[in-house]
C-alpha cells in the first residue's frame, strides 16, 4: 500500500512535470509567434512601423489562441503604435507590457502619454452637410503628438468619427471647437445635421421654356392591320418649335411643360413621273404638348417626359403590305396604281423626348444655349422618331 | 621677460572639471547642450558598431543623477539585437531632442525625444520624405527643421515645416549636399561634395552660391554672427584648420591642427563671437583654447587632462559652460565627458 502511494505520487508529480503550461498556444501557434516576432524585428529596423503593427495584431491572435506574448512583443506594438499616430494602441501596448515588469521606460512613457494626451469621441453624423476636418490650433512640435493629430484627421476623414486620444490643445471640427484640456475630462462632440450647412430648399427658379430647331422625322413603315389602309413610309427634314414654362428645385431637380409645332416636309415619293398622277409630297404637321421632368446643374439642363402629339399627315402610295395584295379591302386592276396613290390623314400620336441643352448665354433673367433633342412617336400603326438640333432658352439659375 | 610671463598667465588659466559619471564602457562623443543648458546630450562609442545617445540633466555645471540612455523605437526590447546608432543631437528652442538614428542594418532617420516624454519617435514617416536621413538642423525659431536625404539619389537637402509638417526639397543636385546649418532666417549653409572634395556654399531663397572652395575638404560649416566658420585641410589629410569666412572667397584661419570631432561643426560660444577648439598636438591636447571669429585674441583654459576635445559651450543662469571630453591621462581606455564652469575666463 504504501508502495502504491509513492508510486501514485511519483506519477502525479510527473505529469504535472509534462502538462503543457496552462495557456500555452499549439506548437504551430508558437512557431508563428516565433516567426512574427523575427518580422517584426525586420521591419522595423526598416522603420515599417505599418508592417510592425500588422504582425503585432497577429500576434494578439494568436494570444487569443493561447500562445503567451511577452514583455518585448507589447514594446515593440506599442513602438509601432507610437509611430502611427494611435497613441491609444501605444498606451494599451505599454500596459499589457506590465504584465510581466515594468522598466522605468515603460513607466517614463505611460506617464508622459497621460500627461499630454486625453480622451475624445467625435462622431460626424452622415446627414451633416459641409467640411469637418480636424484642425489643432497649433500642430505640437512633439512627433507622436502630430501623428496622434494626422492619424485622428484621418480616421475622421474615413469613417466620420474618431475614438481615441488627442494632445491637449485648442482644436476644431468643421463648425465646432473644443478644448481638451488635463483637467476637463473627455470630449465628446458630435456634428449633427443642425451643424452643418443647410441645403436650400424649395424653387429656384420658375419662368418660360423655349425650343426651336431644326428636326429631321422618319415615319416607319406600318404595321399590318386588318381593314386599315396605311401610306407607306416617309421621312424628311423639318422643324420643331415649342414653348412653355420650366420650374427647377434648390435639388437640381424640377419639371416642365411646353406645347409646340413639330413639322415634316418631305420629297416626293420615288416612283416613275406618270401623266396619270400627281404625285405630291409627303408632309406632317403636328402639335404637341411634352410635359417633363428636369434636372438642372451648371449649365447643363436635361429633360425627359411624355410627348402628345395630334394633326395631320399626307403621302403617296400604300403600305407595302397592301401593294402586296393584303389589304382584302383593296382590288386594283394596275398594281402599280396603288405606288401613285396620295393618301391623306389625321394622325394622333404618344411617346416621349429626351433633351439635353447646354446653357452658356445669360440673357438677364433667361439663360441661352445649344440643345440636342430626340424621340419617338407612335399613333399605334407606325413609329415616328426624330431628332433635333437647335437652340434652347430656360429661365437661369443664379447659383447653379 | 617679467612681461611675457604675466601675459601669458592672463590668457592661460586652469580650471577644475568635473566628470559626468558614465558607467557603460565607450568614448564619449559630441556633447550638446539643451538651449537653458539644463540638460547635456552626448554619444558613446564602443567603436564595436553600436553607438548610443543619452542625455544627463546639469545644474550649476554638475551632471545630476546618471544619464539616460535615449533609446530608437524597436530597440528597447530584448530581441532587437543590439548594434543601434544614435547620434548627433540637436537641440530644439523648445527643449526637444532630435537626433539621427537607425537599428542595426537599418535605415538612417530622424528622431524626436524629450526628457521625460514617451520616448524617441520618427520625426518624419516615410511617407513625408523616404530614405536616410541626416544632418538635421533647426531654424532659429524652431519653426523648420533642415536636414538631407537620399530619397532621390545621393544627399539633398529638404526642409520640413512645422505649421504645415510638410516636407518639400531646398536643394536638388547630381552632388551630394551635407551639414547644412542654419544661420539668420532661411539662410543655410552647406557643403558639398565634388570630384573628391568638399567645398561650402549658400542657400538662400532655393538659390544656392558659392562661398569658399580650395584644396582638401572645407567641411561642417557653422555660423558665427554673420560668418561662417568651418574645418578645413587644406594643408594636408592629417591637418585640421579652423577657418572663418565673412564672403565669397574670403578666409581666415583661426588655428592651425585642431583636433576635429567625430560629427560636430565647430563650436562656437553664445555670443557668437569665440569658436572654442582643441588641439591634436600632444603637447597641448590638455587645454581647450577659445579664439575669437576676428582673430584678433586667443583663451587657453587648461583642464588637467589630455587629448581635449569636442568642445560645446552654452549660457545658463547668467553663467558659461563648457563642456569636453577628455582622457583622465595618456593611455586611458575611454573617453569621458566634463564639464566646466568657464564664466569670465573670456
Amino acid at each position: 500500500m504504501r508502495r502504491f502511494l509513492t508510486s501514485l505520487a511519483l506519477l502525479s508529480f510527473l505529469a504535472v512535470l509534462s502538462a503543457p503550461p496552462a495557456h500555452a498556444g499549439s506548437a504551430e501557434d508558437e512557431a508563428e509567434h516565433v516567426r512574427l516576432t523575427e518580422d517584426m524585428k525586420r521591419l522595423s529596423r526598416r522603420s515599417a512601423w505599418r508592417g510592425v503593427d500588422e504582425a503585432y495584431v497577429k500576434l494578439l491572435d494568436l494570444e487569443a489562441r493561447g500562445v503567451v506574448l511577452n514583455y518585448d512583443d507589447h514594446l515593440m506594438g506599442a513602438d509601432a503604435a507610437t509611430a502611427l499616430g494611435d497613441i491609444s494602441a501605444a498606451y494599451d501596448r505599454l500596459e499589457r507590457s506590465t504584465k510581466f515588469r515594468t522598466t522605468d521606460e515603460v513607466a517614463q512613457r505611460i506617464a508622459a502619454i497621460e500627461a499630454a494626451f486625453g480622451t475624445v469621441n467625435i462622431t460626424v453624423e452622415p446627414k451633416f452637410v459641409g467640411a469637418f476636418a480636424l484642425s489643432s490650433a497649433e500642430m505640437p512640435f512633439a512627433a507622436d503628438q502630430r501623428n496622434a493629430i494626422t492619424q485622428a484627421q484621418g480616421a475622421l476623414t474615413e469613417s466620420r468619427a474618431y475614438r481615441g486620444l488627442l494632445p491637449y490643445g485648442e482644436y476644431a471640427v468643421g463648425p465646432k471647437h473644443f478644448s481638451l484640456t488635463h483637467d476637463g475630462g473627455p470630449v465628446t462632440l458630435s456634428l449633427t445635421q443642425a451643424d452643418g450647412v443647410q441645403r436650400a430648399k424649395g424653387v429656384a427658379f420658375v419662368g418660360p421654356r423655349v425650343d426651336v430647331g431644326a428636326a429631321f422625322t422618319s415615319a416607319g413603315q406600318p404595321a399590318f392591320q386588318q381593314g386599315e389602309l396605311q401610306p407607306d413610309a416617309f421621312a424628311g427634314a423639318g422643324a420643331r418649335a415649342g414653348v412653355g414654362l420650366q420650374l427647377g428645385f434648390e435639388s437640381g431637380f424640377g419639371g416642365l411643360i411646353e406645347v409646340g409645332y413639330h413639322g415634316m416636309f418631305g420629297s416626293k415619293p420615288d416612283v416613275a413621273a406618270d401623266p396619270s398622277y400627281q404625285l405630291s409630297s409627303a408632309g406632317m404637321h403636328l402639335g404637341y404638348g411634352w410635359l417633363a421632368g428636369a434636372w438642372r446643374k451648371g449649365g447643363l439642363d436635361l429633360a425627359l417626359g411624355p410627348v402628345l402629339g395630334f394633326g395631320s399627315a399626307r403621302a403617296t402610295g400604300l403600305g407595302g403590305y397592301c401593294a402586296a395584295g393584303d389589304c382584302s379591302s383593296v382590288t386594283a386592276t394596275d398594281g402599280s396604281a396603288l405606288d401613285y396613290q396620295a393618301m391623306t390623314g389625321s394622325i394622333i400620336t404618344t411617346g416621349g423626348s429626351v433633351a439635353v441643352s447646354y446653357l452658356f448665354l445669360d440673357l438677364g433673367r433667361m439663360q441661352g444655349g445649344v440643345g440636342l433633342q430626340g424621340g419617338a412617336l407612335s399613333d399605334g400603326s407606325r413609329f415616328y422618331p426624330w431628332g433635333q438640333l437647335g437652340f434652347t432658352v430656360a429661365p437661369i439659375r443664379r447659383d447653379g | 621677460m617679467i612681461f611675457g610671463f604675466l601675459a601669458a598667465a592672463a590668457f592661460t588659466a586652469q580650471v577644475h572639471a568635473s566628470e559626468v559619471g558614465i558607467s557603460g564602457q565607450g568614448h564619449a562623443s559630441n556633447p550638446a547642450w539643451s538651449p537653458d543648458g539644463q540638460y547635456l546630450a552626448f554619444e558613446m562609442n564602443t567603436f564595436g558598431g553600436q553607438i548610443d545617445l543619452y542625455v544627463v540633466k546639469v545644474q550649476n555645471g554638475n551632471a545630476m543623477g546618471a544619464p539616460q540612455q535615449v533609446k530608437l523605437p524597436g530597440s528597447s526590447s530584448s530581441f532587437a539585437g543590439g548594434g543601434a546608432i544614435a547620434v548627433a543631437p540637436t537641440w530644439h528652442p523648445q527643449g526637444r531632442l532630435i537626433f539621427e538614428g537607425s537599428n542595426k542594418g537599418g535605415i538612417n532617420r530622424l528622431y524626436d525625444w524629450a526628457p521625460g516624454g514617451s520616448g524617441a519617435t520618427e520625426l518624419l514617416s516615410a511617407a513625408q520624405i523616404a530614405g536616410d536621413l541626416a544632418w538635421p538642423t533647426i531654424r532659429k525659431d524652431g519653426g523648420a527643421i533642415a536636414f538631407t536625404s537620399d530619397a532621390a539619389g545621393l544627399g539633398d537637402i529638404y526642409v520640413w515645416d512645422r505649421s504645415s509638417n510638410q516636407v518639400a526639397s531646398a536643394l536638388a543636385s547630381p552632388f551630394t549636399e551635407s551639414s547644412p546649418h542654419y544661420g539668420t532666417g532661411d539662410h543655410l549653409v552647406y557643403s558639398r561634395k565634388n570630384r573628391g572634395t568638399e567645398d561650402l556654399f549658400l542657400l538662400d531663397d532655393g538659390k544656392s552660391t558659392p562661398l569658399v572652395g580650395g584644396n582638401g575638404d572645407q567641411t561642417r560649416p557653422t555660423w558665427a554672427g554673420d560668418q561662417v566658420v568651418y574645418f578645413s585641410n587644406e594643408r594636408g589629410d592629417e591637418h585640421w584648420d579652423l577657418v572663418v569666412t565673412s564672403g565669397p572667397g574670403q578666409k581666415l584661419v583661426l588655428a592651425k591642427d585642431a583636433r576635429l570631432p567625430d560629427r560636430a561643426a565647430p563650436a562656437v560660444s553664445p555670443d557668437g563671437q569665440w569658436v572654442a577648439y582643441g588641439l591634436s598636438d600632444p603637447g597641448k591636447d590638455n587645454r581647450i583654447l577659445f579664439t575669437k571669429v576676428d582673430g584678433s585674441s586667443t583663451v587657453e583654459v587648461e583642464t588637467g587632462l589630455v587629448a581635449c576635445g569636442d568642445p560645446a559651450v552654452v549660457e545658463a543662469g547668467g553663467r558659461w559652460y563648457l563642456a569636453f571630453t577628455a582622457l583622465p591621462s595618456e593611455g586611458s581606455d575611454w573617453r569621458r565627458l566634463h564639464i566646466m564652469d568657464i564664466t569670465g575666463r573670456l
